[in-house]
């Protein structure tokens, strides 16, 4: 989960790191008297400076009237709940440093630079491995200025101790007098480890708000702890409904129905053999659009999930609904015979278009199939025009 | 032969009595697995479909000689379980776990390297030489009808593509050797470099069929060593065909949300499909774009290096 900038700070300064002094404001009645700050938005997006989102202001009328600007409002896709009045600092050199784990040596990587600030992306960068039973040690740094050393070893003690995928000061700034201060900082905590977070950070999931739709869908997940469904839900713009099943499948599904021209209305995913009232909640949510052009319910063949149950929660909404739109449903598994049977009655007891394959069909040749029934419904029903 | 495990291998299960161990242990040994000793700190007595149930590893060994063990213990506590069966000298280590701490892992791999352990997953659905043994919960219940004996390794990030993928092979008439389910978090034991050059020593072996995706670098330091060999003169023997998902997330702008595996973020701009399917395409893989299609490329690419040969 990534952090704000003083969200990330309050890590550093945990462990010592000077950085520059805010105030956090998250009401226009709370500014005090100021002279010389900066207004920072509080974003999760990177590049928020270039987009506008730092202002320099002399007094406390200034720092209201650019504060309201932001507050409540959206910038740069997101809602803005905090503005940081953060001291302005004469700088004199800008350094870049950072912290991550290094996906092919398996390992962590110090990565330095003399030129920070906005541009690091071009700038010259060291990049050190870390032996993770060693830790960081002085003598692993001799190409760094002396100075800095102190504060890579303190930023390491901050990306084990608070549990960090990645940890970033950009940048650490030196001013006149000599000090050097982090006056911004970016951090991404592991989720899997948010059980001994220090600090409990409210929880986002992405750089946006969430739909209604979105939201509803997590709360399914929440509310019943029996399988997964709904955890992850994305709303699109598409035309096709999705309900996905496992993770790697789910991408793969998504890929072929993208591919072969399909248009998703959603992502959702469902997997570890849900109750059927939970797989109906969210048939409910994917079903909760106009003009759909059909509904694709595939996976791959399921080790332990019950077949026949999970799409019961399904095919409950669908004769309620009386939906018209092609179904293409490729599921296999425990229960699947009874499945088919049960989906043969439906199909012509409420006259659904439900077409079903199994294990004999290949998952992502389904989707193919989903692509051309969807299109053979649009152009019946004129949704070209 | 086959790869990392075979008919001789005898395994251990750490958390062997958990909903989830018990399972696997009912299943590998329905397999013809080995399975000599589990592992349940506290609960070290009785046993589990008549495997003997033993406190720590240490004990566990005083009694059986033990080759692979396999993780299915809880995620806060498997970075306990790990290193205390990488101390015990057990060759290799299969992590079915998910969620582990990525600092857990990061202390586990340094570990393990120290003291030349081969660790596979986290988030592993685990090994299956068909016909011969399996470990961790690959081919469990229903799904063991996609997997058949034959001359394709198989490498899959995703576990239920692993399955899927086996289906595809099995509709085309070819079976499996070996099946590996790495994983697909941001740090995890060996991947596609290690796991070839085991496939290129077997002689059952010959094809190798990868599921890859987006997020992580395995795609891109594959392609490098492939490349490197080429240029040593001494390019890989055996025809290689990937699939690499992640289209939609990356057409869709996704990239940043988790889709469902933990490494499918992709951090800064490592790690894109684009680049992947061109470094690999580069390095002499066969990259499909349908994943159905696999059965029929690998066919022909086994067909056309038989011809050349």
């Amino acid at each position: 989960m990534k952090l704000k900038e003083f969200e990330a700070k309050k890590l550093l300064q945990a462990v010592g790191i000077k950085t520059s002094n805010g105030i956090l404001i998250q009401d226009i009645k709370n500014i005090p008297e100021v002279k010389n700050v900066l207004v920072k938005v509080q974003t999760l997006t990177g590049s928020r400076g270039k987009a506008g989102g730092i202002i320099e202001v002399n007094n406390k009328e200034e720092a209201q009237r650019i504060s309201s600007r932001f507050l409540g409002k959206e910038f740069l896709n997101e809602r803005i709940s905090e503005v940081l009045l953060d001291e302005k600092i004469d700088v004199k050199k800008e350094f870049y440093l950072g912290i991550m784990f290094d996906t092919s040596k398996r390992c962590p990587v110090v990565l330095f630079s003399e030129e920070g600030g906005v541009e690091v992306e071009k700038a010259q960068i060291n990049k050190i491995e870390v032996d993770y039973l060693e830790g960081l040690k002085k003598e692993n740094l001799k190409e760094i200025p002396e100075a800095i050393r102190e504060i890579l070893i303190k930023l390491y003690q901050v990306f084990v101790r608070f549990d960090c995928r990645m940890i970033e000061i950009n940048p650490l700034a030196l001013d006149d007098n000599g000090r050097l201060i982090a006056l911004d900082a970016v951090a991404v905590l592991d989720d899997d480890a948010r059980y001994r977070w220090e600090i409990n950070f409210p929880e986002r999931t992405d750089n946006r708000d969430a739909t209604a739709r979105e939201i509803a869908a997590r709360q399914i997940d929440r509310e019943d702890h029996r399988g997964v469904a709904g955890k992850t839900f994305i709303d699109l713009d598409g035309d096709i409904g999705i309900l996905t099943v496992g993770g790697g499948a789910s991408m793969t599904l998504m890929d072929t129905l993208i591919q072969c021209g399909g248009k998703p209305a959603n992502f959702t995913e469902y997997s570890g053999n849900p109750p059927k009232e939970k797989v109906e909640k969210l048939t409910r949510i994917v079903l909760d659009r106009e003009n759909l052009s059909g509904l694709f319910v595939a996976g791959v063949i399921a080790n332990f999930t019950n077949i026949k149950e999970t799409l019961q929660g399904t095919i409950k909404v669908l004769i309620e609904q009386k939906t018209l739109f092609p179904i293409v449903i490729r599921r296999a598994g425990p229960h699947d015979q009874e499945a088919k049977e049960m989906l043969e009655q439906v199909k012509k007891e409420f006259n659904l278009d439900i077409h079903y394959f199994d294990e004999t069909t290949p998952m992502t040749k389904a989707a193919e199939i989903m692509v051309e029934l969807s299109n053979q419904y649009k152009e019946k029903n004129g949704y070209f025009n | 032969m086959a790869i990392l495990i075979n008919e001789n291998t005898t395994f251990l299960i750490q958390g062997i009595t958990g909903k989830q161990g018990q399972l696997a242990c009912q299943e590998m040994l329905e397999a013809g697995s080995k399975v000599v000793a589990g592992v349940t700190p506290g609960k070290g007595e009785g046993e589990v479909a008549g495997v003997p149930v033993y406190n720590s590893i240490a004990e566990a060994q005083q009694k059986h000689e033990i080759k692979a063990t396999v993780i299915l213990v809880p995620a806060k506590v498997a970075k306990e379980a790990i290193v205390e069966a990488i101390k015990a000298g057990i060759p290799l280590i299969n992590i079915i776990t998910e969620n582990i701490p990525v600092h857990d892992m990061a202390y586990c791999l340094a570990l393990a390297k120290q003291c030349k352990i081969r660790i596979i997953g986290a988030t592993s659905i685990g090994i299956y030489s068909v016909g011969k043994s399996k470990c961790g919960t690959i081919a469990s219940g229903k799904s063991k009808i996609a997997f058949t004996p034959g001359n394709i390794g198989i490498i899959s990030r995703s576990g239920g593509m692993s399955c899927e993928t086996a289906l595809i092979l099995k509709q085309v008439g070819l079976g499996q050797s070996t099946v590996v389910g790495t994983g697909a978090d941001i740090l995890m034991g060996d991947s596609f470099v290690e796991l070839i050059q085991d496939f290129e020593n077997d002689e059952e072996t010959k094809g190798i069929v990868l599921f890859a995706e987006i997020g992580g670098t395995v795609e891109e330091d594959l392609a490098e060593y492939l490349k490197k060999r080429k240029l040593e003169g001494n390019p890989y023997p055996k025809p290689i065909v990937a699939f690499v998902s992640g289209k939609f997330a990356e057409e869709y702008n996704l990239q940043n949300v988790s889709l469902g595996h933990a490494g499918a973020i992709i951090e800064g701009d490592k790690g894109t499909r684009k680049q992947k399917v061109k470094l690999l395409k580069e390095a002499g893989v066969i990259v499909e774009e349908i994943h159905h299609k696999i059965g029929e490329v690998i066919k022909n690419a086994i067909s056309n290096s038989n011809i050349q040969a």
